[in-house]
Order: C-alpha cells, then sequence, then structure tokens
C-alpha cells in the first residue's frame, strides 16, 4: 500500500531523514518509534507529499509522487496538533473538510454522522470545537483524517498530551480502524502505544531506521534477556548454587526462559515468598540500539 | 473552483462569529465615513468653527475702527481685541491661531490717496499655517470693502483728497511741475465733489470690484453632501479592514496547522489562497455595497452610475483581495503580519488620500500618490458615485487596481508554492 525507498530530507547540513526505506501492507498498522527529533514528522510530511525529498521515492498503492490530488484522495492525515477551526463546530469542521475531498449532499451527511459516531462525539456535534476538552478534540482530529474514506491514514503521534481516559479512547478508535482493514502510519514515542496497536514497527534515531520488525521479532533479537526479582521465603543452603546475585533475601537473575528456570529452582526445594518476572520491551530494544532511553 | 468557494465560505463564516474581526471590516470604515463627514461640513455644508483671531489696533483711528467692524462682522473670524503682548501669549499658548496688528498710521497710509502700503504684522501659530491663508483672504476682502466704501463717499472722498492736497504741497521730493498737476487733479477733484450728486457716486463707486461665484463642476447637477467626499475614503478603509482581517487569518491558518492539512486535502497552495482573496473579495464586496446604501439612505450620498459603480467595486475588491494575498505570506506569525500588513497598508493610504485629501501634501507627494491603488479605488469610486465618470474615463484606474491585484495574488500564490510546513 505504501512503499518508500531511500528517502532523504536534509534542512542545511543536518539531515532529518537519512535514507530511510519501508513498505507498509494494505490493512496493517505499522508503527513509527523513536524520540522526539527522530524524523517520524518529517517522514509523514513526506509521505504526504507536504515536503519534497532530496532523493529517494515514495509510491503510495503503485503511484508515485504524493502531491497529486488522486493519491491524496487515498490518504487521511491526523496531524500531531489538533488542526481545526475552534469557532466551527465538530460537525461543520467535519463537513468543511469532506467537502474538500469532493463529498456532498447525502454521503457527505452520512459521512459526518459516521464521523461523529466514531469520535463518540453525536451529543456535541454542534458545539463549537473550542467548547470540546484536549481529548474530544483529539478525537475530531482523528475522525477529520477518516471523513473521506480513505485507504491508508497517517497518525501523528495522535496521543500526544492526552490524558489517560482519552487515551485509552482514541486506542478504542484505532483499534476499531484495524478492523476495518485500514492501512494505518502510526507514529509514537510512547513504546506501550506501539506494542499495543502496531502489527510491525520500525524503531527510528537520528533520522535512520535502526531495525524493523514485529513487536516480538525486535524483542527478540534486540530485547535481550527478561528480568526475574524473587523474594525469598529463608536464605538458601547453597546460595552459590543460585543464578545471578542474591541481596539478603533478594535474588535477582536474568534469564532467556525465565519460566522454566523459577520451575527449575522451586523443583530444587527453593521457596519464594513474591516473584516479579520484568518481560522485556521495546524500551529495551531502543536502549539496545542506541544506548539511550526513548524519553532521554 | 468548488473547493475554492468552499474555503471562502468557511472563512466568511469564521468572520461572522468574530465581532471584534466584524467591526473592523463594517463599523470601522462607517465610522470614518461619517466622521469625516460631519467635519468636512456635513449634509448642508454647514461652516467650519470660526479662525480665533487677536486683533492689536496700534492705529487707533477711525478707519482703524471700520476695518475692527468689518473682521468682526465675518462668520470666518472669531476676533478678539487685545493688546500687542497678549496677543502673541494667546498665540503662543495656542488659544489663538494668530494675530493681526493694524499699524500705528494705518489711516494715513491706507486711504483713497495713501501713499504708502499698508503692512500688517500677523503672528501665526506654526502648527496652523494652512489657515493662514483663510486670514489674508478675509482681512484682504475687508479692506478691500473699506476702500471701496470710501470711494463712494462723497465727504470722506473729498476729506480724503483734501488731504493729499496737503500732502503733496508740503512733499519736497516731487518734482514741481508734477506737484501742480496732481493739485490741479485735487482741485479739480474737489470741485467735482462738491457738485456731484451724493446717490449717484454711492451707486457708481460702492459696487463690488470683482466677487467669485463658486459652481460646483460636475456632469449632471449640484453639490450634494461632504459625506459624499468622505464616503470613498471610508469604503476603501472597509476594504483595508478586509485586507488586515484575511491576511491575519491566512497566518492564523499556519500558525494552528489548519493550513498545513488544507495542503494535505487535493487542493493546491493556489487554490488555498484563492480561497481566502474569494472570501476577502465578498466580504470587501458586502462592506461597500453596505456603506453605500446607508450612504444613499442616510447621508444623501448620491449615486450617480449604478453600472460603473458596481464595477469600481469589483475592480477596488479585486485590488484588495490580491493585496491581502499578498501581505498574508508576508509574515510567519499573526503579529508580523498584522505589523507588516498595517504598515504596508497605511502608507497606501497616506498616500492614496484615505487619511488626508492629496491636494493637502507637498508637491513631491502628491505626485508620489500617483502610483498608490488606494488614489486609484478613490477616484473610481468617486467617478461612479458622484463625478459622472464615464466608463471610458473609469477604465485607466479600474485596470490599475485589477492589475494590482493580480500582481498581489501573483506574488503571494508563488511565495506559499515555495513554503514548506
Amino acid at each position: 500500500m505504501i512503499l518508500v525507498k531511500d528517502l532523504r530530507k536534509s534542512y542545511g547540513a543536518r539531515a532529518a531523514v537519512a535514507g530511510v526505506s519501508f513498505e507498509i501492507k494494505p490493512g496493517e498498522t505499522f508503527g513509527l518509534l523513536g524520540p522526539n527529533g527522530a524524523g517520524k514528522s518529517t517522514t509523514i510530511h513526506l509521505l504526504g507529499g507536504l515536503l519534497r525529498a532530496d532523493s529517494g521515492s515514495v509510491a503510495i498503492a503503485g503511484q508515485a509522487d504524493p502531491s497529486r490530488a488522486e493519491v491524496r484522495r487515498r490518504l487521511g492525515l491526523a496531524p500531531q496538533a489538533v488542526a481545526l477551526y475552534e469557532d466551527l463546530s465538530g460537525a461543520e469542521n467535519l463537513a468543511f473538510f469532506g467537502k474538500l475531498y469532493g463529498l456532498g449532499g447525502a454521503r457527505l451527511r452520512e459521512r459526518v454522522t459516521w464521523a461523529l459516531e466514531f469520535a463518540g462525539l453525536s451529543d456535541r456535534a454542534h458545539d463549537r470545537l473550542r467548547t470540546y476538552s484536549g481529548g474530544m478534540q483529539r478525537r475530531i482530529n482523528l475522525a477529520c483524517a477518516l471523513i473521506h474514506e480513505p485507504a491508508a491514514v497517517l497518525l501523528d503521534e495522535p496521543t500526544a498530551g492526552v490524558d489517560p481516559q482519552s487515551r485509552n479512547h482514541l486506542f478504542e478508535n484505532i483499534e476499531a480502524l484495524k478492523k476495518l482493514g485500514l492501512t494505518i502510519l502510526y507514529t509514537t514515542h510512547y513504546m506501550e502505544e506501539a506494542q499495543r496497536l502496531c502489527d510491525r514497527v520500525a524503531i527510528l534515531d537520528q533520522g535512520k531506521i535502526l531495525a524493523l520488525d514485529t513487536v516480538d521479532g525486535l524483542i527478540a533479537k534486540h530485547g535481550g534477556q527478561a528480568q526475574v526479582t524473587a523474594e525469598l521465603e529463608r536464605a538458601p543452603a547453597d546460595a552459590a548454587a543460585l543464578p545471578g546475585k542474591l541481596d539478603g533475601l533478594t535474588l535477582r537473575f536474568a534469564s532467556e526462559r525465565p519460566l522454566e528456570d523459577v520451575a527449575r529452582l522451586a523443583q530444587s526445594g527453593l521457596a519464594f515468598r513474591t516473584l516479579h518476572v520484568d518481560r522485556p520491551d521495546l524500551e529495551q530494544v531502543f536502549l539496545a540500539l542506541t544506548g539511550r532511553r526513548l524519553r532521554d | 473552483m468548488r473547493a475554492i468557494v468552499t474555503m471562502a465560505l468557511k472563512d466568511l463564516r469564521l468572520l461572522a462569529r468574530d465581532r471584534f474581526g466584524l467591526f473592523w471590516v463594517f463599523g470601522f470604515p462607517l465610522l470614518l465615513a461619517v466622521l469625516f463627514g460631519a467635519m468636512f461640513g456635513g449634509e448642508g455644508g454647514r461652516p467650519l468653527k470660526a479662525l480665533p483671531v487677536a486683533l492689536v489696533d496700534l492705529d487707533n483711528t477711525k478707519l482703524s475702527r471700520e476695518l475692527l467692524a468689518r473682521l468682526k462682522a465675518s462668520d470666518a473670524l472669531e476676533l478678539e481685541l487685545l493688546d500687542k503682548n497678549a496677543a502673541r501669549e494667546a498665540v503662543r499658548l495656542g488659544r489663538k491661531a494668530a494675530y493681526v496688528a493694524i499699524p500705528n498710521g494705518f489711516e494715513m497710509q491706507a486711504g483713497v490717496f495713501g501713499n504708502e502700503t499698508v503692512v500688517f504684522e500677523c503672528g501665526i501659530d506654526p502648527s496652523r499655517r494652512a489657515e493662514a491663508g483663510l486670514l489674508r483672504g478675509v482681512l484682504m476682502e475687508a479692506l478691500g470693502k473699506l476702500l471701496s466704501e470710501q470711494m463712494g463717499d462723497r465727504d470722506k472722498l473729498r476729506s480724503a483728497a483734501q488731504g493729499a492736497e496737503m500732502g503733496v504741497r508740503f512733499n519736497d521730493k516731487l518734482p514741481p511741475e508734477q506737484r501742480e498737476k496732481i493739485k490741479t487733479f485735487l482741485a479739480q477733484l474737489d470741485a467735482f465733489l462738491a457738485d456731484v450728486d451724493p446717490q449717484v457716486l454711492k451707486q457708481g463707486a460702492g459696487t463690488e470690484a470683482a466677487r467669485l461665484k463658486e459652481e460646483p463642476v460636475l456632469r449632471g447637477g449640484s453639490a450634494g453632501s461632504s459625506f459624499e467626499i468622505t464616503f470613498p475614503s471610508g469604503m476603501i478603509w472597509g476594504l483595508i479592514g478586509c485586507v488586515a482581517t484575511f491576511a491575519v487569518s491566512l497566518v492564523r491558518e499556519r500558525t494552528s496547522r489548519t493550513l498545513q492539512r488544507l495542503r494535505f486535502a487535493p487542493v493546491s497552495s493556489s487554490q488555498v489562497l484563492a480561497g481566502k482573496a474569494l472570501a476577502c473579495l465578498l466580504a470587501g464586496l458586502a462592506t461597500l455595497a453596505g456603506l453605500a446604501v446607508l450612504g444613499a439612505l442616510c447621508f444623501k450620498v448620491r449615486v450617480e452610475n449604478p453600472g460603473a459603480l458596481a464595477l469600481a467595486f469589483l475592480a477596488c475588491g479585486v485590488c484588495f483581495a490580491g493585496l491581502m494575498a499578498g501581505i498574508g505570506t508576508l509574515g510567519r506569525t499573526e503579529q508580523s503580519t498584522a505589523g507588516a500588513g498595517w504598515a504596508i497598508l497605511m502608507v497606501l493610504a497616506m498616500f492614496g488620500g484615505a487619511m488626508m485629501p492629496v491636494y493637502f501634501m507637498p508637491a513631491w507627494m502628491q505626485a508620489a500618490s500617483n502610483v498608490s491603488p488606494v488614489r486609484w479605488g478613490i477616484l473610481a469610486l468617486e467617478g461612479a458615485l458622484w463625478r459622472g465618470f464615464s466608463l471610458q474615463e473609469l477604465a485607466l484606474p479600474l485596470a490599475g487596481l485589477v492589475a494590482v491585484g493580480a500582481a498581489g495574488f501573483a506574488f503571494g500564490a508563488a511565495r506559499l508554492a515555495r513554503e514548506e510546513p
């Protein structure tokens, strides 16, 4: 659906995007995970034809040059900031953008109704946007990207600055879009979001893709071992035979197969008061790949 | 085109919901037109406020008192008799626009047979120099009437002739033969005045030498109210208000990221700008039409040629919508665009005669005003409203206005196309 090859964009000496390549299959939710300034928004702008690439190519549904109107009709964009008119109502904003994409008459009304229901804002349809909460504005921002039924939607950090309740609401919206079979490009610097929503994730840093795979594949390749922390009932007879480090009654060790190792220790007579297993996640992947944390 | 109209309607809807913006587009120009109209004399051409002048009578003769009485009778002056020091102080403090001192010896010098030029000392407030001409005119008119009266009064004329005869008799500077000739003439004049019927003399000499008959030069009829002069300027201010409002709204699209969203939609940057320009044009036309209707209904502003007025409205609207498109792409923030916009528009308005009449300006500024579209706009509107311009006479200002609009739009479109979000 979306094919990106060796995309490059520089501002002076600084390379914002330095040779990015990936392919997003139809119906796939593809994540671009990276810290602020990694090049996620620039990549989205290049995909939508808002920026001209220095080199490389972008093809949407087999068509090059995303600045062409027929290509743009197949794409939807939910920008990072709420990019809507505060003095228009939710319904008026939706209708306005629907008309720009060529919708009209009954079809437009039908799509506006759908979008308001999708955003859970049917009861606030005619209130001006400035009266909406931040979470509501985010939802209508997303709904506006979908008003013309695009084949693919570009979501640029859609949950940035949103409270946890609204974030969950947005997750449900995006999961609903996945079920509808929409192709989604999702940028975020929250690894939990990428893990929950994305089929595949590209780790982006300083304009380059450092790794690209499914979440499990990335963790398996780059996440390292699980961390096991156990509080023991009593001091073991042979502390030297235990894996890892014993600090008083607290045992910590790393393991490829934590459950199997814990079962083996229990069989050997070790009694556990509490047990905690930290599976590796994308944070560890990013740390392993860059030596930095995502939010550094 | 549908996308452009959609964007224009959105902008008009947003404008309708912005009361402050509406005031600048519709309220402010009306206020200006009415205020300036009232300032220039209103409907009935009411007189301007009289010029406050101090008069110093250093001669204190019958003739100087008669001049004083004549000046007091003038509606144009608000006269107060003061001594010289008090008069100077009143002007310095700004309480009087000027003082005029009638010189010592005025009666001798200014009589029918006066032998010297009368020099009035006139002290002017430097901030009111423009009114010196009015004062000079009123003073000369009063002097002229005074002398004319003297000529028609047999007794005064005889007394003046006798006084002159005395002066000539003792004037050593005159050659003797010339002195004799003048004395003969004055003696004959005295004899003539002694015989002549005073009424006949009064009829003959009391007639004013000349009078200015003012007539407004218009194609068909007399001048209307002063609002006819000020409403075209008010209309231009309405368009300037539209330009400022929509130029800032274009930048607001950028700062609120809606421009990014519009450019992601299947519309070109030129279409985005055209939508904004169309909204500006429609708001401008509504302002112009509203002011024209209000002017006609409430302020006796005539519309000589409605067809030509419609063309003038359209050309002015196109010009200012184009200027908006250019100005709106100059800055990247609302503050910088508003600052640059008002600076450009104020200069255009100042040179174009929307702030003060062009004839008040120095010669170089009057020459520079010819390149201001504001001047062409005012000329086109005046031409259609009350100057009775034909279409041929309107063609040049209209073409200039449309050309400026097209250039402004092309400039804005080129800048917006180059710009990256």
